[in-house]
């Protein structure tokens, strides 16, 4: 073959159509010939075998996606053109370059001097005639595959041998590189290429991913985070600093069996998700909040199907809109003319605008679920820092990640979550010297599971540590002033003191989340999402952090109940029976408020009209309805006057103007136009708890 | 022109147009600017627990917004149920929909820089801190408002 030219090359791409398997073939040999012409320049080689790398990657020409794969092709030889006119003659060390591999099978030698793209300062710049918008579109796709390979790194932990999750680090190191080096980010690209080349020898088997690989990896991958996160800085002219390991580590990845052997550390493993269905809990669940449209796609890897990005507020906006049109059909459906059999004609076509209206809103809703996966991925990567610094054991087994849930739930979820976990691995695993001597074994597990139920979202944190210390959070309860002592309360509600203001403070910055946010502010956002925590704990066996959340903020099926002349809204979810009372059945109990009798249990009663003081409430019980709400032996009788009945309602905040009300969630309109202001069932139990406790039983009249 | 009092007087130009409404009997103004929208008077659902000054919140074309109601604002007494011309103005204060209830919307009308005159000072009993000045013209006396002030929670708190 005569002595080809990068141009020749450029030819063959050109000729390369969609779908035309033998064009891209004869591109992939004249590419071939150019990166074994040693005469060429090292970097210019390493970029053609990039464009081979990517030709050869299946995952890159999968149907629709072929003209993708083309596109990175050619940038690539871009790159080599740029290069070759540019006389970029600086670097003519040959470097083995990753993809060039195997046409030169040769024993590659342990430690081969590689040059690397240059660094040349210690500050990250960008030129100034850079494209910023491509630049800034780069960030967000590279934080995208800083956490697949994040996600797949941790997937290697504990099987070292799962060559898809290979693949997974070395894409995403391979398209950071690319990318960067086109938009001119040196110090992104440079290092990056390092990465690559130490995962592409994983990949070809030449290394093992153990020993000092696992650990470098994922320092590489932090380290590139950084670089990310500085770029709007660097764009704003700022120089920010390299990271400091980042020469060092530069250098590491590059000689990876050097590394000094960094001491085992436990496995930490992302469990297989296990009933596919967990969400199967809830049949009956009514259809307006089934079918969350994007099914997650099992493949960790790349989503095959095309996406595209829409800007979240247009998102929200045609969320809300929709939730407007359905409240308005509602209304319309309402309409005594459309009611009234006489105009059959215009009911039939109205009933078809429902139908229609319905669908949309399940799609729309669907359209902001997202699976729960982002929020937890990121603690596979904090229990595994906790444990490798506190010397413990753990395995982090997780299931139901693909759980979906509203988008807003998701990003709100992210503190609660790690909340609970670093409370799991620092208080609840005992470090293995401790298990060993109870009769556990050395391994400690923290479970996370997701599923939902009905329309709410579980997410459990179990841990099979010692379970939380009853003394000692009584203890500390009373040091810091919270409770005076212990004596005659429940266990559920000495735990319950971890989630009170000012037991637990944000004193401590940790290097895993950064800052710290008290329990009592997790409990309050989850609280204003209409969330709800429980702890359950053994002694000896672990405990069990719960969290329920509403599957969506935007539409909540409520129970319209009027008092007095006004309605509120409860969600019915929140209500578990409604009965007209006895007489017999009213009791008071001396400083315990008033006491009704239902089913063979007790429950405290609160009259609505006296907590929201409205005027003309219903006084005597027996004429009004009872809500039994809440749960456990938190659960309360209600007293309204009367059911009006259900309707789907957009929940709605009432303002900054009004602020945060007690007792209430937001408003909504009603079937008439006016709004109805939706209740917060739990506050209005936690108010009612602790009313009773501070009520004098002069206090409490008989009425009934 | 005296001296200008407050500082917002001092640093911006207060001439230009005002929307002018009643409250009981005396004559008050909002800079147009930000005005939103008038409204009839609809339903209003109260608010338990709210601080006395909101009447409650109303459906804006599917927004919930509050009321203010302008009389306890300035702790005027209350009327014999509203007057039939009673309406909401819609104000938009830093983007947030808030309602004012008034008695009646005379006009909107063009106030000049020279016709305005800083708030006088009527002794500790009335609260003059949410007015950005007063006009007088054709012999007639309007307060005008600053819409920031007499919607802030802070303002609203410290005058009750």
């Amino acid at each position: 073959m005569a002595t080809l030219t990068i141009d020749d090359a450029i030819a063959a791409f050109v000729a390369c159509e969609p779908g035309d398997e033998g064009a891209r073939r004869k591109l992939r040999e004249r590419l071939w010939a150019l990166v074994a012409d040693k005469r060429l320049d090292a970097q210019v080689r390493t970029a053609l075998a990039d464009a081979i790398a990517v030709l050869d990657d299946p995952a890159e020409f999968r149907g629709a996606k072929e003209a993708e794969g083309l596109e990175t092709v050619r940038r690539h030889l871009e790159i080599a053109v740029d290069r070759v006119e540019c006389g970029d003659l600086a670097l003519s060390e040959p470097e083995p370059s990753a993809a060039a591999r195997p046409v030169t099978p040769a024993p590659a030698p342990a430690a081969v001097a590689v040059a690397g793209l240059p660094v040349a300062s210690v500050t990250f710049t960008i030129e100034a005639d850079a494209d910023r918008a491509l630049i800034e579109d780069f960030a967000a796709e590279a934080r995208e595959y800083l956490e697949i390979a994040e996600a797949a790194l941790l997937r290697l932990e504990s099987a070292p041998d799962d060559a898809e999750a290979v693949n997974d680090v070395f894409r995403a190191f391979h398209t950071i590189k690319g990318t960067s080096s086109f938009l001119g980010l040196a110090a992104i690209a440079g290092f990056a290429h390092h990465a690559e080349d130490m995962l592409d020898r994983v990949r070809g088997a030449e290394l093992a991913f153990a020993g000092a690989v696992p650990d470098l990896a994922l320092r590489a991958v932090d380290v590139i985070k950084t670089l990310v996160h500085a770029i709007p800085a660097a764009l704003a002219g700022d120089a920010p600093e390299l990271p400091a390991d980042y020469a060092e580590l530069q250098d590491a990845l590059s000689h990876p069996e050097a590394a000094a052997d960094v001491p085992s550390r436990p496995v930490v493993e992302a469990a297989e998700p296990a009933s596919a269905d967990a969400a199967g809990e809830a049949p009956a669940a009514p259809a307006a909040k089934a079918a969350p449209v994007a099914k997650a796609a099992g493949a960790p890897s790349v989503a095959t199907d095309p996406l595209v990005k829409v800007r979240t507020d247009k998102l929200d906006r045609l969320v809300e809109m929709v939730g407007e049109l359905v409240i308005a059909q509602a209304i319309l459906m309402q309409d005594a003319e459309v009611r009234d059999a006489a105009n059959h004609h215009l009911a039939q076509k109205v009933r078809h605008a429902d139908k229609i209206v319905r669908e949309l809103q399940d799609l729309s809703l669907g359209l902001r679920m997202v699976p729960l996966k982002g929020a937890i991925t990121k603690l596979t990567r904090v229990v595994r820092d906790l444990a490798t610094r506190s010397g413990k054991q753990i395995t982090f087994a997780v299931s139901g990640e693909e759980t979906e849930v509203d988008r807003t739930l998701v990003d709100l979820l992210a503190d609660p979550l790690l909340h609970m976990v670093r409370n799991a691995v620092d208080h609840g695993i005992e470090p293995p010297s401790e298990r060993l001597k109870v009769g556990k074994p050395a391994m400690g597990t923290v479970r996370l599971e997701a599923y939902q139920a009905g329309d709410r979202v579980v997410v459990k944190l179990h841990d099979d540590g010692r379970g939380l210390q009853r003394d000692r959070i009584v203890a500390k309860a009373v040091e810091k002033g919270i409770i005076a002592s212990g004596d005659g309360m429940s266990d559920a509600e000495v735990f319950d003191l971890i989630f009170a203001p000012g037991f637990s403070t944000a004193e401590q910055v940790t290097e895993v989340s950064g800052r710290g946010v008290g329990m009592d502010v997790v409990r309050r956002n989850l609280a204003a999402m209409r969330g709800r925590t429980v702890i359950a704990s053994t002694p000896g066996r672990g405990s069990t952090f719960t969290i329920e959340l509403p599957l969506t903020l935007a539409i909540t099926d409520g129970m319209i109940v009027r008092v007095g002349a006004e309605r509120f809204i409860v969600p019915t979810a929140r209500i578990q029976r409604c009965f007209r009372p006895e007489a017999g059945a009213l009791s008071t109990v001396q400083g315990k408020g008033e006491m009704v009798q239902h089913g063979g249990e007790v429950l405290p009663m609160l009259r609505l009209h006296r907590a929201l003081r409205v005027l003309g409430g219903q006084e005597r019980a027996t004429e009004g309805i009872l809500m039994v709400v809440g749960d456990g032996h938190d659960r309360v009788a209600i007293l309204v006057d009367e059911l009006l009945g259900q309707q789907q309602v957009v929940a709605k905040p009432l303002g900054d103007a009004i602020g945060r009300v007690r007792g209430l969630t937001g408003g909504a309109i009603l079937g008439d136009g006016r709004v109805g202001l939706i209740l917060d069932v739990d506050e209005l139990v936690v108010a009612e708890r602790e009313r009773s406790r501070e009520q004098s039983p002069a206090a409490v009249p008989q009425a009934a | 022109m005296t001296a200008p009092v407050a500082e917002s007087v001092a640093t911006r130009s207060l001439g230009g147009k005002y929307l002018t409404f009643v409250l009981a009997g005396e004559e008050y103004a909002f800079e147009i600017l930000t005005v939103h929208e008038i409204i009839g008077m609809m339903t209003v659902t109260p608010v338990p627990h709210s601080h006395p000054v909101i009447r409650g919140v109303v459906n804006l074309r599917g927004k919930v917004i509050p009321i203010v109601d302008l009389r306890r604002r300035f702790d005027m007494p209350a009327p014999e149920g509203d007057a039939p011309e009673t309406c909401i103005i819609v104000l938009n204060v830093k983007g947030l929909l808030v309602g004012i209830a008034v008695d009646a919307v005379s006009e909107v009308r063009m106030i000049a820089e020279g016709e305005i005159e800083p708030p006088p000072s009527f002794g500790s009993d009335v609260d003059v801190s949410c007015l950005l000045g007063v006009s007088n013209s054709e012999g007639k006396v309007r307060m005008l408002l600053d819409a920031d002030k007499v919607l802030s929670l802070e303002a609203i708190a410290s005058a009750l």
